[in-house]
């Protein structure tokens, strides 16, 4: 009996404390809905009105009408489809010599490879702003896409990881069928290695829909523009239309929203991977 | 079979998302077609346009960014580029609004690379670092040639657009700061309403009667905080004599005069205690809006747009406008926004661009920029227009502007002042001894300039 009740207590006490995890978490998100659906007064009210009286839907209305919000969402998508394509395509391909390939100064290059995570992205902003100038890519989206095609450190590092937990026979096996080392990456390795990718697409598309500088750095043109840009659009040098800002940013994060419950199985393995979190 | 509903969810959220801006529609067009009036260069060269003046009527495109995205000014620009199209058939205006906060970083980074706009909106403070470098062209021929005068544009501003004797650009709007007092207020404490506090002395002395303590021992209503608002310690410097740098260009940071503003200051604030001074805070900052406003202070020096703020949210407030009380010699803090000419060596584009900024800064437009944010135009004949010096709110604001200076801009340490307001907030807040902390500020600048020294 005793031992039972002490579980029972257990069981409270950990469903309170995530109670309260989950509680912490979905403030902000409740905050946010509360914000998008007040009047242009009591924003900042204290103590705070949670449901607003009466409700302003019209801030939604607002929003999608400040900037060309339909525009914006296609380029965003397109962008945020062709980065995760490229960079799902060029890190595994990589992550593959590093995993499963025998060449002189693989260990020392994978090292560089992993040195350049320290490089904060102040530092090349400029250098490589000039880079895409002289290229002619400057108000078009390849800065922003290409350079996914080349991989990254972080998206290396990670299908590298899991690579290594795929069994050697099974590379053995298809090289002796006479299997190429490519089409070993594509037709055995890829396929295994689902649950990575799709942590891997999710990581890419949190980073480039959530972009704001390199949007900001590299359109010119504001019918090119992305989201994150039209969101920001809200906020003035005196004042900020809270209550429509916030209507555009739940919009803006539907889909991310969506995103996560939908493959939270992933996002979890994920971080259990790499032990990061994305 | 659960990556397809996966799948279902994800396109129904991509549709919901749409389905919110397909309502839209009409507007959006609007947006689109209004913010790229570029769409058809062609379109603009062709029948019988006007040949213009400087560029000859050849078709040209150019870009003008600027940091209007929302609100009445956005409204006005899409509106003022569309006028001036029309007068300018053959210039094609290509125009890009980013937010204050994230202009410099765009701008910066584009003239960085020699990829910048044609015009740009920048700062005024920092004109001649520019205009060292080439990144900007003096605009010196077009102003003589087209007999713009200088002198309907207030001295300080065409005063700091000038680098080695020429002009680099056209001020378009500035700010200054001025004491705002709550005339009811005066009244409800035996003060007379239409005598500001005109000094130091006065102005302690009206902060003392004005402030109001609860029984809790928390503030009510503050009298006059130095930390509230928008007065920085350079600013109540220069009102008692005080400077930064002397003219060799030497920091003189710990000056007796600078020393004394913080010290008095420090007298002001240490009434409150920082105990009460923070929950004041905590409070004031949930407001959204400045204190003075909501009546938690009876004096607040702040920018000019705080009375527009006031129009706004606060119409029936009873309250005056009035020079910021001084020691010595009346002065005031402006900073503002240029127009530049961005050397993109290519002569047509920027006499293109020169003929926009032009019409930026001409009276009539001026007055419709005033009108529209409430701002401090540059071009005097639209400041003080008859019809806005009727408001002696605004003559008060407006008159300001011959006692108010710029940051001094110094190459060694473009952001000094900067650097100032960590001094003050220490010794405002805990209580650090002035004296201390401007030797400290005076030995970083001094170590500024020399390592500067070094790199010439």
């Amino acid at each position: 009996m005793a031992l039972r009740s002490n579980a029972l207590f257990h069981r409270i006490a950990v469903y309170a404390l995530l109670l309260l995890g989950s509680a912490a978490f979905i403030l902000p998100l409740v905050w946010l809905l509360s914000t998008s659906l007040k009047g242009d007064t009591g924003l900042f009210d204290i103590p705070p009105k949670w449901i607003p009286d009466p409700f302003h839907w019209d801030n939604y209305k607002k929003a999608v009408q400040s900037f060309p919000f339909l525009r914006y969402t296609w380029n965003t998508v397109f962008i945020t489809v062709m980065c995760m394509i490229g960079s799902m395509l060029s890190s595994s391909f990589v992550a593959y010599a590093f995993a499963r390939l025998r060449w002189p100064g693989r260990d020392v290059w994978f090292v560089v490879l992993l040195a350049t995570m320290m490089l904060p992205s102040q530092v090349t902003m400029i250098p490589l702003f000039i880079l895409f100038k002289e290229l002619g890519w400057v108000n078009t989206y390849l800065p922003l896409i290409v350079p996914f095609f080349f991989g990254s450190a972080f998206y290396i590092f990670l299908m590298r990881q899991f690579f290594m937990t795929i069994p050697k026979e099974l590379s053995e096996a298809a090289k002796i069928d006479g299997c190429t080392e490519v089409y070993t990456w594509w037709k055995i390795f890829m396929p295994l290695s689902k649950p990575a990718l799709a942590t891997l697409g999710i990581f890419t598309f949190t980073l480039v829909w959530n972009d704001f500088q390199g949007p900001l750095i590299y359109l010119n043109d504001p019918n090119k523009f992305t989201l994150m840009l039209g969101l920001r659009s809200f906020q003035q040098q005196y004042g900020t239309r809270w209550n429509v800002m916030m209507a555009a940013s739940l919009l803006v994060m539907l889909p991310t929203l969506v995103l996560f419950f939908s493959f939270q199985r992933y996002f979890i393995e994920g971080v259990t991977l790499t032990g990061v979190k994305g | 079979m659960n990556n397809r509903n996966k799948m279902a969810l994800l396109l129904a959220s991509a549709m919901l998302t749409a389905g919110l801006t397909a309502c839209s529609g009409n507007s959006n067009g609007n947006g689109a077609g209004s913010s790229s009036p570029s769409g058809s260069p062609g379109a603009s060269a062709e029948g019988s346009a006007p040949a213009s003046d400087a560029t000859g009527g050849e078709p040209v495109t150019i870009s003008y960014w600027h940091i209007y995205t929302d609100g009445a000014m956005k409204d006005l620009t899409d509106q003022l580029l569309a006028d001036f199209h029309a007068k300018h058939p053959n210039i094609t205006v290509q125009q890009l609004g980013v937010n204050f906060f994230d202009y410099w970083t765009k701008l910066s980074t584009a003239m960085a690379a020699g990829s910048g706009p044609d015009l740009a909106l920048n700062d005024t403070s920092t004109v001649a670092a520019r205009a060292k470098t080439g990144a900007i062209l003096s605009t010196d021929e077009y102003i003589q040639r087209d007999g713009v005068n200088l002198d309907d544009y207030f001295p300080v501003l065409v005063d700091r657009m000038k680098y080695q004797g020429k002009m680099y650009g056209m001020p378009n709007d500035t700010d200054v700061r001025v004491l705002y007092y709550n005339k009811k207020m005066f009244k409800d404490a035996g003060l007379d309403p239409n005598k500001p506090p005109v000094n130091w002395d006065e102005l302690e002395q009206y902060a003392d009667k004005l402030t109001k303590w609860n029984d809790k021992k928390m503030l009510d209503v503050i009298g006059f905080s130095p930390a509230l608002g928008n007065l920085h310690l350079w600013t109540l410097a220069w009102t008692n004599g005080g400077d930064f740098w002397d003219d060799e260009g030497k920091p003189t940071f710990n000056k007796p005069e600078n020393v004394e503003a913080l010290q008095w200051e420090k007298k002001i604030q240490d009434k409150y205690g920082v105990k009460a001074m923070s929950a004041f805070n905590s409070q004031a900052n949930a407001l959204g809006f400045s204190p003075f406003i909501a009546g938690k202070a009876a004096m607040i020096v702040d920018v000019n747009n705080l009375y527009q703020e006031i129009k706004t949210r606060a119409p029936d407030l009873d309250f005056g406008v009035a020079p910021i009380p001084y020691s010595k010699t009346p002065a005031s803090w402006s900073a503002g926004f240029d127009l530049e000419l961005v050397n993109n060596k290519d002569p047509k584009r920027a006499a293109a661009a020169w003929e926009l900024m032009k019409y930026l800064t001409s009276p009539e437009v001026q007055v419709k920029i005033h009108e529209a944010s409430g701002s401090l135009v540059s071009n005097m004949k639209a400041a003080q227009d008859p019809k806005f010096m009727e408001d002696p709110n605004w003559k008060m604001i407006v008159d300001q502007m011959k006692v108010s200076r710029f940051i001094e801009y110094v190459e060694a340490m473009p952001s000094w002042h900067s650097k100032l307001d960590p001094v003050e907030q220490a010794v405002l807040n805990s209580g650090k001894d002035p004296q201390q902390f401007l030797d400290g500020a005076q030995k970083d600048a001094e170590n500024a300039v020399a390592n500067f020294g070094k790199t010439q």
